[in-house]
């Protein structure tokens, strides 16, 4: 452990070169996912409307429960309904919804659907990563934590990944129609988006989308520029500073990233709702992002870099994944046994899509998301040793995605879901031009904030017994 | 952290430079008779409690008719002040085992004082549900015990009976990490007991002590234990008040179903639990002269932490207001429109200014700093959310379903008396705690005293490269 020894400015002086290799590999992958990409959509079909039988028939014993459940029935056996669940499912969908309308989405499905619905996936994973990285440095700023200092650069270059996500947001609005019912259908047909359209419109959301987005990548390239600034002429000023701007940015963060949630993702099924949507949204943020801080930092350790970090960072970052995966646990079944409990048609639709269409992905993402970095990260070893950290943060990488997945999938493509060289090929791609992107904006600046005020603190960081 | 610590950081405990004069100045009033501004705030807080014996009393002897309730509400101040109650029981456990868990060696000053709040705003939680009974007698009804009544059973699908467990297990376990925070300093009053000669009170310590003899084997088992109650309580700070939430939000009633509930009530607990730490310390720091241990730069922590809970507070209010009418269903958006405008209209902007408006002048540091105003907006806090249990309960009860079966609610006399009684009950502990066990954690402020003047430093902070 570095715990104890000494850097000298030299030391802390370091930019990062990326490797040919590694560039090589980036494009490789980047390459690659274009391919799997392109081949995925050449041999795309048309979704068809066959459904088969069994789905079938759990799907309308769940209709039929919420329907019954509206009429007054309550405690009734499901097996009972499945034996006279065969007839059609929409009318039952209507009872049951009040709105007029089924479930799924009320859009045309075609061919391209799920790319676009894939390709929202992907931009808002990668934005969940910056945003999280953002909220990260900005708590530890006003926090006055010390021990972050040293691989502070790191978060600040995935916030640096906003312009890339502004820009790919900027085409699904392009697209909006193609994934959005409330865009895609006309007023008038649906009585209950109707009754939204004051919020849910084409202009607020966009005008909504650039105030958010503007507004956090002002923030992240304010902080960005103090820190470096910081380098060059060191001093406290600059650190005091970003203290306004960090504080500033989480209190517009917390209002802008639920309703951020609820205009990107929640929309997507836009007669269901809930009020704890934006903090589940949160919690699979951070969880994710610290994992994918975790790696990265052990990453570029690998690579030779950031002598001056040591495995308490590293333990600590996991820790932080550790917490807020138990936090998304937590905010998962608060919300999914509240609207169990209650039992109320307008708000178990939502979780009756996911069964009947999605079952398999369900039990996936909890245990991805919870049961894996639950029982995973649960000793200290586990958050210090690559053996354990590294595939228990890829499967959460994975699980962040089954997620995205589970909350954007049902709203656009209904029961028409697909996985396949398509959602791997974007994913990778993505997962390339991410990485490429915080690589290069790594090796913009020296790796190490060598001016901040805590990094004595830091480079001499230890979690002690624990 | 080691010992680098970087010049800019905040050192807490300045004005002090010798562990004796620590011990000297937690022990001594543990020491020495109770003076005369003791006996009277303990009078009349022992007065207060009387207010509430009887007032219960008066409950029990005659019905749950001696109160203000109707068929309509059938739930209002008994609740109120349950929740309440265990709202304000959230801050001690944070403090001591989330802030433990985060290295905030602020904490070290504050969290026996608050450690104590919160053991005694839960005993004063608890006292509720049994009073609502009727007939408590019957209190241990609530426990799942083998019995001879037949199928009468506890209803496991009831989120009240969750409230049971999660409150039990929450009281037990921030009762034992308060108790074995005190042992070390048990250890140390019962030693400076002994060598005054006064030998009750160092046999009394000594009990108390269970035989600390500040052996490296002894404080290295301490250690761990603390580490592993620290991380046994962080979820029991959130699974408590989630539990509590679920009284409301397993309901079908507009207002209380709502899915945010769990953690927007576990951010208000936190809220008012530090509002009340507020309160308490701004009062110990002056009577007790604590003002080099409970610094103002303590209380500026406490008020970031009010600031950032309160605004989760209105994020949460403005969430809820927002689905409800985002949700496009009549009941939700009649039923927050009525909260604001109807009749309960003034208990609702309490509410919405005590808890959000408010603790936003902590933006300023020189408030933040001045122990005037901080002890008036902690006094604003602990009301504000009062009043936001009571809105929660009773503006979604009071419009039935029917029309018909629209009523209002008016406390009666007996319900004001056990609410004002209650802080009694709450005083009346706090006192007794404060004079006879040690009110600041003598040894963990010790560990922040004595850093290195100036660390040796490879780069000096304002130098450029």
């Amino acid at each position: 452990m570095a715990h104890g020894k000494h850097f000298t400015q030299e030391e802390l002086t370091e930019r990062l070169v990326i490797p040919q290799k590694i560039r090589r590999t980036i494009y490789g992958a980047i390459g690659l996912g274009l391919v799997l990409l392109i081949f995925g959509l050449l041999t795309a079909k048309a979704p068809s409307g066959h459904v088969d039988h069994d789905t079938h028939d759990t799907h309308s014993a769940l209709v039929d429960n919420s329907s019954l459940h509206k009429t007054g029935g309550q405690d009734h056996d499901q097996h009972e309904d499945k034996e006279h669940g065969h007839d059609d499912h929409g009318e039952h969908a209507e009872e049951a919804h009040g709105g007029g309308h089924g479930h799924g989405p009320q859009h045309t499905i075609t061919k391209y659907t799920s790319f676009f619905a894939n390709f929202l996936l992907n931009n808002l994973y990668f934005l969940t990563l910056a945003m999280g990285a953002m909220f990260f440095v900005a708590v530890h700023q006003i926090g006055n934590s010390g021990w972050h200092t040293a691989i502070k650069r790191v978060p600040e270059a995935f916030t640096m990944w906003l312009p890339v996500a502004i820009v790919g947001l900027a085409v699904v609005a392009i697209f909006g129609n193609q994934l959005y019912d409330w865009l895609a259908v006309p007023e008038g047909a649906d009585a209950l988006i109707d009754k939204k359209r004051a919020y849910l419109n084409l202009t607020g959301w966009v005008i909504r989308g650039i105030i958010f987005l503007g507004g956090w990548y002002l923030a992240a390239r304010v902080l960005r520029r103090f820190s470096l600034r910081e380098d060059e002429l060191g001093g406290v000023s600059f650190f005091k500073k970003s203290n306004g701007v960090a504080a500033g940015f989480i209190v517009f963060f917390g209002f802008t990233y639920v309703l951020f949630s609820i205009d990107w993702v929640k929309s997507l099924e836009p007669h269901w709702f809930s009020t704890m949507f934006g903090v589940y949204f949160f919690a699979g943020t951070m969880a994710t992002v610290s994992a994918v801080m975790g790696l990265f930092v052990h990453f570029l350790r690998r690579l030779g870099y950031m002598a001056y970090v040591n495995d308490a960072h590293v333990h600590d970052l996991f820790k932080y994944a550790f917490g807020f995966s138990i936090f998304w646990g937590y905010i998962f079944i608060a919300q999914y046994l509240l609207i169990w409990y209650s039992n109320l048609p307008e708000e178990t639709m939502y979780y009756d899509t996911r069964f009947e269409y999605y079952h398999f992905w369900f039990g996936l993402k909890i245990t991805l998301c919870f049961i894996v970095p639950f029982l995973g990260f649960m000793t200290r070893n586990a958050k210090r040793i690559p053996k354990m950290f590294v595939p228990i943060g890829i499967l959460m990488i994975c699980g962040h995605w089954v997620d995205l997945f589970l909350m954007i999938m049902p709203g656009s493509v209904g029961e028409h879901w697909h996985f396949g060289l398509t959602e791997i090929g974007m994913f990778v791609t993505f997962a390339g031009l991410f990485a490429l992107v915080v690589l290069t904006v790594m090796s913009k600046a020296n790796m190490v904030a060598r001016n901040h005020p805590y990094l004595e603190e830091s480079v001499h960081h230890s979690t002690g017994a624990v | 952290m080691g010992h680098h610590v970087s010049p800019i950081r905040q050192q807490w405990v300045t004005n002090t430079d010798y562990y004796a004069q620590i011990t000297e100045d937690i022990s001594r009033p543990i020491e020495a008779k109770p003076n005369l501004r003791w006996i009277a705030a303990f009078a009349l807080s022992f007065l207060v409690l009387m207010l509430f014996v009887g007032a219960v009393t008066w409950t029990i002897w005659e019905g749950i008719g001696t109160w203000g309730l109707n068929k309509t509400v059938g739930w209002a101040f008994d609740i109120t002040n349950f929740v309440f109650w265990v709202g304000i029981g959230h801050a001690g456990t944070l403090i001591s085992a989330v802030l433990l868990l985060f290295r905030q060696a602020w904490r070290n000053s504050i969290n026996r004082a608050t450690e104590a709040m919160t053991i005694f705003a839960v005993i004063c939680a608890g006292m509720f549900p049994i009073i609502h009974m009727g007939r408590p007698w019957l209190g241990l009804w609530f426990l799942p015990l083998p019995n001879t009544r037949g199928s009468l059973w506890v209803n496991f699908n009831s989120p009240l009976l969750w409230d049971v467990f999660a409150i039990s297990t929450y009281f037990s376990v921030s009762l034992v990490f308060w108790y074995l925070g005190m042992m070390p300093d048990f250890g140390s009053i019962r030693d400076r007991m002994k060598r005054q000669g006064m030998k009750i009170g160092s046999k009394i310590f000594a009990l108390l002590a269970m035989g600390w003899d500040g052996s490296n084997r002894t404080w290295s088992r301490y250690e761990l234990v603390s580490l592993v109650l620290a991380a046994l309580a962080t979820p029991l700070v959130l699974s408590v008040h989630s539990i509590v939430s679920m009284d409301f939000a397993t309901s079908v009633i507009p207002g209380w179903h709502t899915t945010i509930f769990p953690p927007y009530f576990v951010a208000g607990a936190i809220f008012s639990g530090f509002g009340m730490v507020q309160t308490l310390l701004i009062v110990q720091r002056y009577v007790y002269k604590h003002e080099n241990y409970i610094t103002l730069d303590h209380m500026e922590s406490i008020a970031k932490i009010v600031i950032a809970t309160g605004s989760l507070v209105g994020l949460a209010y403005m969430t809820e207001f927002f689905i409800a009418w985002y949700s496009g269903s009549i009941w939700e958006r009649y039923i927050f429109i009525n909260r604001a405008f109807g009749p309960y209209w003034w208990a609702y902007w309490i509410m919405f200014s005590c808890n959000v408006i408010t603790p936003q002048i902590f933006w300023f540091k020189k408030i933040r700093r001045n122990m005037v105003i901080t002890f008036i907006i902690s006094i604003f806090i602990n009301i504000g959310m009062w009043f936001e249990r009571f809105v929660i309960i009773v503006t979604s009860l009071h419009r039935d379903f029917l029309p018909s079966s629209w009523a209002m609610y008016t406390p009666s006399w007996v319900e004001a008396s056990i609410l004002a009684g209650s802080f009694g009950l709450f005083f009346t502990f706090y006192f007794l705690f404060a004079k006879f066990l040690p009110t600041i954690n003598m040894f963990e402020v010790k560990t922040l005293l004595h850093h290195p003047k100036q660390p040796k430093h490879t780069f000096e902070v304002g130098e450029a490269n």
